[in-house]
């Protein structure tokens, strides 16, 4: 446990992701390690003008919490990051 | 005259010297001064100008450069240090401190030193002996004082270290063991509109007068912000769930459920793990039985939990915590969170599943399986919309298709990837029809109207300059809680726009998006039908009427949409079409899971 975290400590605090979105558009973003993934989050949905909650990220096929950070989901550098447009409609729901 | 000068000279010079003999006490300081000494000993040794005495300064003035003393200044050395080792440390009274003593010269009466001029020793040391009883007693008393605050401090601090050892031992463990004690105070309660498995909103019941038919609650966590309260506070403008936080209001009895009661209630089935009942969830059952409002009730409470932060769970609970399965029941709780606070026990029954072989098994693994992971990616092929696009499909996803509950975007994309397959694999006709991603020119509410228009018209327009082969193009489309399919017919430039929704006029956003497509790619105007098809009755059908629509194109071609023959002329869609629809997508959804 302990000399993983020595062999990971030298890639560096910051780490490559990369954010694929449905449209076939990736974008790719720098942030340290031990930040939460709310920053990316916001700076992607900014990027895109789309509203954050209207977003699913999902890693590995989990849906990413903005309070988690790369560290806790130990992403690799180069890892990438599916960005889901959650849609529904029903009809009368407007 | 010269023998007298001279005289007088040898006369001074015998003085002086007389005088200079004297002069025991040499210092060796040059031209550097007691202040100066005094900031250099502060540097040096890091104390404060308070703290440097006159007896210091005096030894540190008169040491040699080469270290030690002068004989005759060593003697007052040494009897400095012997009266500093001596001195009791209550400092000195009066000006005869330690140096004054070593060198055993009187200080001079009249004057105090330091203080300047016309200070008197009286004036300055004397206190009358009222004054002095005073403080005295004044002393006693702050001293008693300062103890007893002392012992308290003390104390103190031996309870939070108490404390902080038994949180950080046992945190989990005490919560469980004190909660069946505060039982009998707790009044905190669920509080449910329409019918008791209903919860929407958790507070604590303030009175409770046995008689009457309504209680006075204090609500403090909203799960469903747009439920409307059974009595609103009408002078407040108080009507919905979300604004009544914090407020008192009354509550019908029947619809507010203690903690505690529920609590005793659900101790019985919780014999079975938790994740037994859900995997074989409500399949084959009858609706509302209640085994299955009280496995509602769970979900909600452990829902609740989660909203409170309070973690009332064991040390295998937490364990199981980490499974994705539990991980994934609290994604649908977010999920469901952002389709405006829908929480699970407010979904529909699953419907007409039960009776539907391909449903029924569809379901089954589903259950079982898509509850375990995440979410199950279905990676589209690259033709399908002419780029690297994907999907996630998770249980909600298929929830929403077995309760024929509103569609997501996942399930509609996920359905073009089915009929694409079948196109390209299927003996089926290849009418050359293409689709385009509804979620590539979805609007969005931060977009402006302008920008939204301009990028979903040069995402269509892409797609049509590379398949310029294809006569027909599928567009589902959402404005916003609704699906609309739009098929453009490149061959005649007519866009056929199918809403199933009677009354609905051809949305301008659409509209514009694809004329600006077509301007872009043809140079070309566009023939605007509204095409007539079955319309939906209730208020969730939309999703399986677009799916509908597309696959009865993509079987028939575009002559179906010519001939204004969409669903053979039916008003309706029965229930058998649309479930044929909904076996389609889930059981294509469901061979992704062992992909």
């Amino acid at each position: 446990m302990s000399a993983n975290d020595v062999d990971k400590k030298p890639a560096g605090e910051h780490i490559n992701l990369k954010v694929k979105g449905q449209d076939g558009t990736e974008v790719f973003f720098k942030i340290k390690r031990s930040t939460q993934l709310k920053k990316l989050m916001n700076a992607y949905c900014d990027r895109q003008s789309v509203e954050i909650n209207s977003i699913a990220f999902l890693f590995d096929g989990r849906r990413l919490r903005a309070e988690q950070t790369p560290d806790e989901l130990e992403m690799e550098e180069g890892d990438e990051i599916d960005a889901m447009l959650h849609q529904t409609g029903g009809g009368f729901g407007f | 005259m010269g023998g007298l000068f001279k005289l007088l000279v040898l006369e001074t010079s015998k003085k002086a010297k007389k005088v200079r003999a004297h002069h025991k006490y040499n210092h060796h300081l040059s031209r550097k001064g007691y202040a100066r000494l005094t900031t250099e000993i502060m540097q040096e040794t890091g104390l404060e100008e308070e703290e440097i005495d006159r007896a210091m300064l005096w030894k540190r003035a008169r040491e040699l450069k080469t270290g030690g003393f002068d004989s005759d200044v060593q003697v007052v050395v040494d009897r400095i240090d012997q009266l500093k080792e001596s001195d009791s440390g209550e400092g000195t009274c009066r000006t005869h401190d330690v140096l004054t003593q070593a060198l055993g010269t009187d200080e001079q009466r009249g004057h105090v030193r330091g203080m300047g001029k016309f200070v008197t020793p009286q004036q300055y040391f004397y206190l009358p002996n009222t004054v002095k009883h005073y403080m005295d007693t004044e002393k006693k008393k702050y001293d008693k004082r300062l103890n007893k605050l002392e012992d308290e401090l003390e104390k103190l601090k031996r309870g939070v270290n108490n404390v902080s050892e038994a949180e950080s031992c046992q945190w989990g463990n005490e919560d469980l063991e004190d909660n069946p004690d505060e039982e009998p105070l707790d009044m905190s309660c669920f509080l449910a509109v329409d019918n008791a498995s209903n919860i929407v909103a958790k507070g604590t019941i303030l009175m409770d007068t046995n008689e009457e038919e309504f209680l006075q609650v204090m609500l403090e966590i909203c799960l469903h912000r747009e439920a409307l309260l059974p009595v609103p506070l009408e002078e407040e403008f108080i009507m919905e769930v979300g604004d009544a936080i914090g407020h008192i209001l009354s509550w019908p009895r029947h619809l507010v459920i203690q903690c505690s009661d529920l609590e005793k209630m659900l101790a019985k089935p919780k014999t079975k793990p938790v994740k037994d009942l859900k995997s074989n969830k409500q399949i084959k059952q009858p609706r509302g039985t209640d085994e299955e409002n009280e496995k509602e009730l769970e979900q909600k409470i452990v829902q609740v939990e989660k909203v409170t932060g309070k973690e009332v769970v064991s040390e295998k609970e937490k364990k199981r915590k980490r499974e994705p399965k539990v991980e994934n029941e609290k994604e649908n709780v977010q999920v469901n969170e952002g389709k405006g606070g829908m929480t699970r026990a407010q979904r529909r029954p699953r419907i007409r599943v039960e009776n539907n072989a391909v449903l029924t098994m569809t379901a089954l693994v589903v259950d079982a399986q898509v509850l375990k992971v995440d979410s199950i990616k279905l990676q589209c092929v690259d033709d399908l919309f002419g780029y690297e696009s994907f999907t996630y499909l998770n249980w909600d996803d298929f929830e929403a298709i077995f309760t024929l509950d509103e569609l997501t975007g996942s399930v509609i994309t996920a359905y073009m990837m089915f009929l694409y397959e079948q196109i390209k694999n299927g003996p089926k006709l290849d009418h050359g029809i293409c689709f385009v991603s509804p979620g590539a020119i979805s609007p969005s509410e931060r977009k402006s109207k302008r920008k939204h228009i301009d990028d979903a018209s040069r995402v269509v327009a892409d797609w049509l300059s590379t398949r310029k082969d294809n006569d027909i193009i599928i567009l589902p489309y959402n404005p916003g809680r609704h699906w609309v399919l739009a098929v453009l017919d490149m061959k005649t430039y007519t866009c056929y726009y199918l809403d199933s929704i009677r009354n609905g006029t051809i949305n301008p956003m659409l509209r514009q998006i694809i004329d600006a497509a077509m301007a872009l790619h043809a140079i070309q105007n566009v023939n605007w039908v509204k095409a007539k098809c079955p319309y939906q009755t209730g208020g969730t059908e939309c999703g399986y009427y677009v799916l509908k629509f597309m696959k009865e194109v993509v079987e028939e071609g575009i002559e179906l949409l010519a001939n204004d023959n969409v669903g053979e002329g039916k008003e309706v869609y029965t229930d058998e079409d649309i479930d044929g629809i909904r076996e389609g997508c889930s059981s294509y959804g469901a061979t992704f899971v062992f992909k």
